[in-house]
This record gives structure tokens, C-alpha cells and sequence, in this order.
């Protein structure tokens, strides 16, 4: 498979969990942020761009860091926002499945 | 074209695992779609979330809340004591989550048995670590302000998603432990 060099186990599931915890902190301020304004913050338009805007920037980041090529970092992540369309809070998840996905493939 | 069809040999494995995911998470998240029509057409709160609010309600209890209340309504479930409750909607019930596990382990293992029952048993395993996440969290919610909350919340939020990678991290091992070479 011609992906990229993926970086070694234990750089990869560090930067995964970094990714993961990275991610879900964005997450939980907003929900919080939810509660504490009364209202969502993801409806003004712009808070919901800048919003999705870091969460894929942090995907695209993950993936080029484990040492994805370009090409495939756009296809792994465009792959999580299918995903995460039809079920909200999976982009994070279904970014990390590909990318253990492919290292597993490529392994065996 | 020709090196399409070079790219598409090449990397034959991991584009079988794309197909054999979207396949099995669009099929899943469809029923499960159409569940939630039919009983929204009904005028009833779904089975999952009722059963997750009311499993984390004996959790809660079990954890030592007193006066733990339990109430549902169509758009969610509220438990918790009286001023202090956890709103549990139905995107909190965990099983879109645990649709994009069961679409990873047939993605990566096929059509098998073991991949379905894998699956199978992961849908029950990711809801009995979100029962334990949301009754840990109306337990905690008695003893601490907002900042304490919002980093347990963060805490349990990894702990559901990381739940879900464990599982796929362990999946190999589950694969050779249950017959596979």
C-alpha cells in the first residue's frame, strides 16, 4: 500500500490518544459553552465554520503527523466527514479507525 | 486509467475495508433511522436511550446517590437529584458510536461470524462503559462545582471514545482467542 511511511507503534498510539483527547476537549468547551450562554454557540454561523474548521485542521494534522502522504490525508479525512455526516461526534473515532485501519492492513 | 487500476491492486486490502465499513455503517445507522421514525410516528422516547438513562439510574444509585430521581419525556431522559440533573438525549445513548465500532470490525475482519459476533457483543461492551460514564457522572455532579464537572465530563468523554479504541486495539487478540489464525 503506498499511504506513506506510518510512524511506530508507540509514536502512533501516543499521537492518537493526543489526537483523542485533543479533540474531545474542543468538543466538551463548546457543549459547555452551550450551557453557560443558554443558547448553542454552534448556530452563529462562523462559530460553527471555526468550529468544524479546527476539528478537521487537528484530523489533518493527526494524520500527516503519523505520516500519511497528502493525498491520502485528504482521503482518510474526507472518509471521516462521510462518516461523521450521517452520525454526529464519530469524525475524531472514525479518522483514528482509518488510520489503525490502514496500519493494520499494511502490517499484515 | 491504467494506473488507476495499479493504484486500486495496490492498495486492494484497505479499500476493501472502506466498503465492507460504509456498507455495514450505512446499513445500521438506516435501520436505526427508521427505527427512530417509527417511533417517533408513535409518540414514544426510543428503547435505547430509555434503557441507558434507566441503567445509569441504578448506576447513580448504586454509586450512592440519595434521592436520585428518574423522569422521560419525549425528547430525552433527566436523572439525578433534584436541581443538579444529567440530560440524556439521544445522541448521548452511545449507539451511533457503537454503530461506527460494529462497521470498523466487520471493515477490518469481513462478513465472518467472528466479526458479527464481535460486533455483536461490542454493541452491548461500548453501552455498559457509557452506563458507567453517565452514571459516574450524575454520582459526581453531588460532589463538585462546574469546573470539577467539566473535567470529569472531558474525563468520561475519552473514556467512551477511548473505550472504542481499546476494543479495536484488542480486536486481534479477541480474534485469536476465539479460533482464528
Amino acid at each position: 500500500m503506498d499511504g506513506g511511511q506510518i510512524v511506530k507503534a508507540r509514536s502512533f498510539w501516543l499521537w492518537s490518544i493526543g489526537f483523542l483527547m485533543l479533540s474531545m476537549f474542543v468538543s466538551i468547551v463548546v457543549g459547555e459553552e452551550k450551557h453557560a450562554l443558554g443558547f448553542d454557540p454552534l448556530g452563529i454561523h462562523w462559530v460553527r465554520n471555526l468550529y468544524a474548521g479546527i476539528k478537521i485542521a487537528l484530523g489533518l494534522a493527526y494524520v500527516r503527523i503519523v505520516g500519511f502522504n497528502w493525498l491520502w490525508v485528504a482521503g482518510l479525512v474526507i472518509f471521516a466527514l462521510v462518516v461523521r455526516t450521517f452520525a454526529e461526534g464519530t469524525f475524531t473515532v472514525a479518522l483514528i479507525g482509518a488510520a489503525m485501519a490502514y496500519r493494520t492492513l499494511a502490517r499484515n | 486509467m491504467e494506473a488507476l487500476g495499479i493504484w486500486i491492486r495496490s492498495n486492494r486490502a484497505f479499500l476493501g475495508f472502506v466498503v465492507r465499513f460504509l456498507v455495514t455503517f450505512f446499513l445500521l445507522s438506516f435501520l436505526y433511522s427508521l427505527y427512530l421514525v417509527v417511533v417517533k410516528r408513535n409518540g414514544d422516547l426510543d428503547m435505547v436511550t430509555y434503557w441507558i438513562s434507566r441503567l445509569s439510574h441504578e448506576t447513580a444509585l448504586f454509586m450512592g446517590v440519595a434521592d436520585c430521581e428518574w423522569s422521560c419525556f419525549l425528547d430525552g431522559c433527566y436523572v439525578g437529584r433534584e436541581g443538579r440533573m444529567v440530560n440524556i438525549l439521544e445522541g448521548c445513548n452511545g449507539l451511533r458510536l457503537a454503530i461506527v465500532y460494529a462497521a470498523y470490525v466487520i471493515g477490518i475482519g469481513g462478513w465472518t461470524w467472528r466479526s458479527l459476533v464481535q460486533a455483536f457483543v461490542g454493541l452491548f461492551v461500548v453501552q455498559l462503559f457509557n452506563v458507567v460514564r453517565i452514571g459516574s457522572l450524575i454520582a459526581l455532579r453531588d460532589h463538585g462545582g462546574d469546573t470539577y464537572f467539566f473535567f470529569i465530563k472531558y474525563i468520561f468523554g475519552v473514556f467512551i471514545y477511548g473505550s472504542i479504541v481499546l476494543l479495536w486495539i484488542l480486536k486481534p487478540r479477541i480474534d485469536r482467542w476465539m479460533g482464528a489464525k
